[in-house]
């Protein structure tokens, strides 16, 4: 069974992932940057949701970055979740490495089938 | 000002003064030239006289001098003839001139006519008897004129000339006498003009005139001794003339005389001085009138002069008055300038900075700088080099540009670098149809500040709203795909707590919307006991695990306030107490009167928890909208709590300050207006 792992500094939106995911996969929960980064390193999750807008030294796109520049976790797909719709912000987050941009409210169902398809 | 005027009232005066000089002049050198042609007028006149006397007396002299001749030829044939002597044959023969001659007779030394021209009358003796005495009296006299004499014969006057016959033994023989008509004196001269009131005049030296002519008048025997010319002639004139007024009658004359030489006569001619001068009238009236023109004339340049200089006069004045105005208003401006809290600074037409005022330099922070005289791109440059960067002064050029597009004035937004933020909105306008402008400077700090708070709050709020949202949304839209019982109770569960969550959060944004917009007008303010709402607010809390810990006074505690809103503002603050000491832990709640110094009695109310307590930034920005210290999502709420209890206590005029430690607690201090019950 795949591990994800979720980045979300709202529970509410961890919590709506993990109903979403955890019937077919481990999900585990990170609120921050910094505790993204150390779950990345101890449970190398197959798959990452990240929250763009967190608080602490590290934002989405910083832990993305790393996470891309780390070989060990490089070819890990990392999808977005962010507030923010426009295309600039999209456009950013892709250069930064992101797989997939979901703008919230999303819609749990298609993040599932994304992570369905990523993970077949 | 004074000083033109008085130069300009001098020039005036000064232009009076050459028009009444010029005028003076003028008058002055035609009555010169009337008295000059007068004099020559005399002159002339005088002239005239004279030669006219001249002739007269020659006329004269050889008159008597041919009637005398014919007395000697007479005397002469009488000694030689005797009674033989015919003079009426004589008188044919044409020896006696009939044209001057009336009369030649003898008379003997007795007095008898014993000859004559003319055959005698009935009265024989129409001789005056003095011409016969005087030769009596003495064997010197000579030839002896008579004064005028009425001859009775023929109605006539004469002049007798008589001269008396010296016998060859030296005895008086008689007299012969001639007889002349005196007007052949005048007649001669009857011709000649000498006006209604000229005179000519043979007189003896006796003073009686022999023959005179008035006008057209002939009068005899009128006595002149008393005239000028007799006294003139005892001072031994033989001839003058003078002007004087006549003693007959009122009229004034030019009279020239001479004395006939070996005869006791004086020949004399006068013209009526005024007479002259009515001649000569016709001259001096042009001569004045000329003067009058020549008067007029300068009058009406020195009217026209003068009329220029005061319409100079009133022009200056007027300018002045203007620069006066000009001055008062310039001062105007320059106070309005000064004492403007917006910056002005002004450019010239070639665009160099002109003027600055105290305002500009404040908001720029640039008193010591030196600006005036500065163009245009220096002044950009220097005004961008003050800003933040990318708030930067574009600069005036794009200002300009967009003014001479058309549009009335051109204003951009900048930020000046400064402890304090200031943006500033500059403004380009025209300050005259030329090419002169003004920047204009306002400090919109504060509405850029709303602005930037009210997109904030916008933004903020949407994604607040946001959140709650993309749970409803998500778990909604698992909840149609979900087939376990068990997670349809849970699901549901979050539905409601998260719409109860946007219910709350919208309800807050509504509160201070309306408080924002309403401020205290919808505020029902009651005098109240401020223990009994304290008690009512712990009774809305929701189940807690404690109660609060009271510290309350005995009496009561009375507050101007509007109830709900109040309750509302305490609440919020013993909510966030509760939520923010998550470990338990007292709450205290302590209400106290104040009596401060010189300030109104205020209530106290204190509520300290031992809870989490608040950083430093996190205690910045405790008010501040839709911001919690803790976004762990631990606790719920939109953020608002604080902001609404800061407005509702500000709007009962009272304060709101926190203390609080990291990680020890905080206490939320509200004091209030004493209310008089």
């Amino acid at each position: 069974m795949h591990t994800i792992l979720v980045v979300d500094d709202q529970p509410d939106t961890r919590h709506l992932l993990r109903a979403a995911l955890s019937k077919q996969y481990t999900v585990i929960e990170a609120e921050d940057g910094a505790s993204a980064l150390r779950a990345m390193h101890h449970s190398r999750p197959s798959l990452v949701f990240l929250d763009v807008m967190m608080p602490g030294d590290l934002d989405g796109l910083q832990v993305l970055q790393q996470i891309k520049l780390n070989p060990q976790s490089r070819n890990t797909p990392v999808a977005i979740l962010s507030a923010r719709g426009q295309a600039a912000d999209q456009d950013e987050a892709r250069k930064c490495g992101a797989d997939a941009y979901f703008v919230k409210p999303f819609s749990p169902l298609q993040v599932l089938s994304w992570a369905v398809g990523k993970l077949a | 000002m004074a000083l033109r005027n008085a130069w300009t009232r001098h020039r005036l005066t000064l232009v009076w003064s050459l028009a009444a000089l010029l005028i003076a002049l003028t008058l002055g050198s035609i009555v010169q030239l009337v008295e000059d042609a007068r004099a020559r007028e005399m002159a002339t006149a005088q002239r005239e006289l004279s030669t006219l006397t001249r002739l007269a007396q020659e006329h004269a002299q050889r008159t008597l001098r041919s009637a005398d001749q014919v007395i000697r030829f007479v005397t002469e044939r009488y000694l030689a003839l005797g009674d033989r002597l015919d003079l009426a044959a004589l008188h044919r023969a044409g020896v006696m001139d009939d044209e001057i001659v009336t009369q030649v007779a003898i008379l003997n030394a007795g007095g008898q006519t014993t000859h004559a021209m003319q055959a005698l009358g009935a009265h024989s003796e129409g001789f005056d008897s003095e011409a016969f005495k005087v030769h009596v009296a003495s064997k010197e006299v000579g030839l002896f004129v008579s004064k005028p004499v009425l001859e009775r014969a023929n109605g006539n006057w004469s002049v007798q000339l008589t001269r008396r016959i010296t016998l060859p033994n030296g005895d008086f023989g008689g007299v012969v006498l001639l007889s002349l008509d005196p007007r052949y004196f005048t007649h001669f001269y009857a011709d000649l003009q000498l006006g209604h009131s000229g005179l000519l005049v043979l007189s003896g030296l006796d003073g009686i005139a022999r023959a005179r002519r008035s006008g057209a008048d002939e009068d005899f025997g009128s006595n002149a001794l008393g005239s000028r010319m007799f006294a003139l002639m005892a001072q031994g004139e033989s001839a003058g003339s003078y002007t004087e007024r006549s003693s007959d009658d009122p009229v004034q004359r030019l009279t020239d005389f001479r004395k006939i030489p070996g005869y006791a006569l004086v020949f004399s001619a006068a013209v009526d001085a005024n007479a002259l001068w009515a001649n000569f009238q016709p001259t001096r009236n042009a001569l004045y009138g000329q003067a009058g023109l020549q008067c007029l004339l300068i009058l009406a340049l020195a009217l026209g002069l003068s009329h220029y200089l005061a319409g100079l006069r009133r022009a200056t004045q007027e300018r002045l008055l203007a620069q006066g105005l000009v001055q008062d208003r310039t001062e105007q401006l320059d106070a309005i300038f000064a004492l403007s809290p917006d910056g002005f600074v002004s450019f010239d037409r070639q665009g160099r900075v002109t003027y600055l005022n105290p305002a500009f330099s404040q908001m720029t922070q640039s008193a010591d700088a030196t600006l005036e005289g500065m163009d245009g791109a220096a002044f950009s440059h220097w005004l961008s080099a003050r800003c933040v960067p990318g708030s930067a002064f574009a600069g005036l050029a794009p200002l300009r540009q967009r003014l001479q597009a058309g549009q009335t004035d051109a204003c951009e937004r900048i930020e000046i670098a400064a402890a304090s933020r200031t943006i500033l909105q500059v403004t380009l306008r025209w300050s005259d149809a030329q090419a002169a402008q003004i920047l204009y400077l306002r400090d919109v700090t504060h509405e850029a500040v709303v602005d930037e708070r009210k997109s904030e709050f916008l933004a903020t709020a949407a994604h607040e709203l946001r959140t709650p949202l993309a749970s409803i949304l998500g778990f909604s839209e698992l909840l149609q795909h979900e087939t376990d019982p068990g997670a349809h109770g849970k699901f549901v569960g979050i539905l409601h707590a998260q719409s109860k969550v946007m219910a709350k959060i919208l309800d807050e944004m509504l509160d201070l919307a309306r408080i924002e917009a309403r401020r205290d007008k919808d505020f029902d303010y009651t005098l109240l006991d401020l223990k009994d709402l304290c008690t009512q607010v712990v009774q809305a809390l929701p189940p807690q695990r404690c109660l609060p810990e009271w510290v309350l006074p005995e009496a009561p505690v009375y507050v101007l306030a509007d109830e709900g809103q109040l309750h509302r503002a305490l609440l919020h603050v013993l909510t966030n107490a509760y939520k923010y000491s998550p470990k338990g832990g007292p709450v205290q709640f302590s209400i106290a009167l104040q009596h401060p110094q010189g300030r109104p009695a205020q209530v106290q109310i204190q509520i300290t928890d031992q809870g989490l307590g608040m950083t430093p930034e996190q205690l910045s920005r405790v008010f501040e909208r839709f911001y919690r210290g803790d976004s762990s999502g631990r606790h719920s709420g939109a953020g608002l709590g604080m902001s609404v209890a800061k407005e509702i206590i500000e709007l009962h005029q009272g304060q709101i300050a926190i203390e609080t430690v990291y990680g020890k607690g905080t206490r939320v201090s509200i004091f209030l207006p004493m209310g008089q019950p």
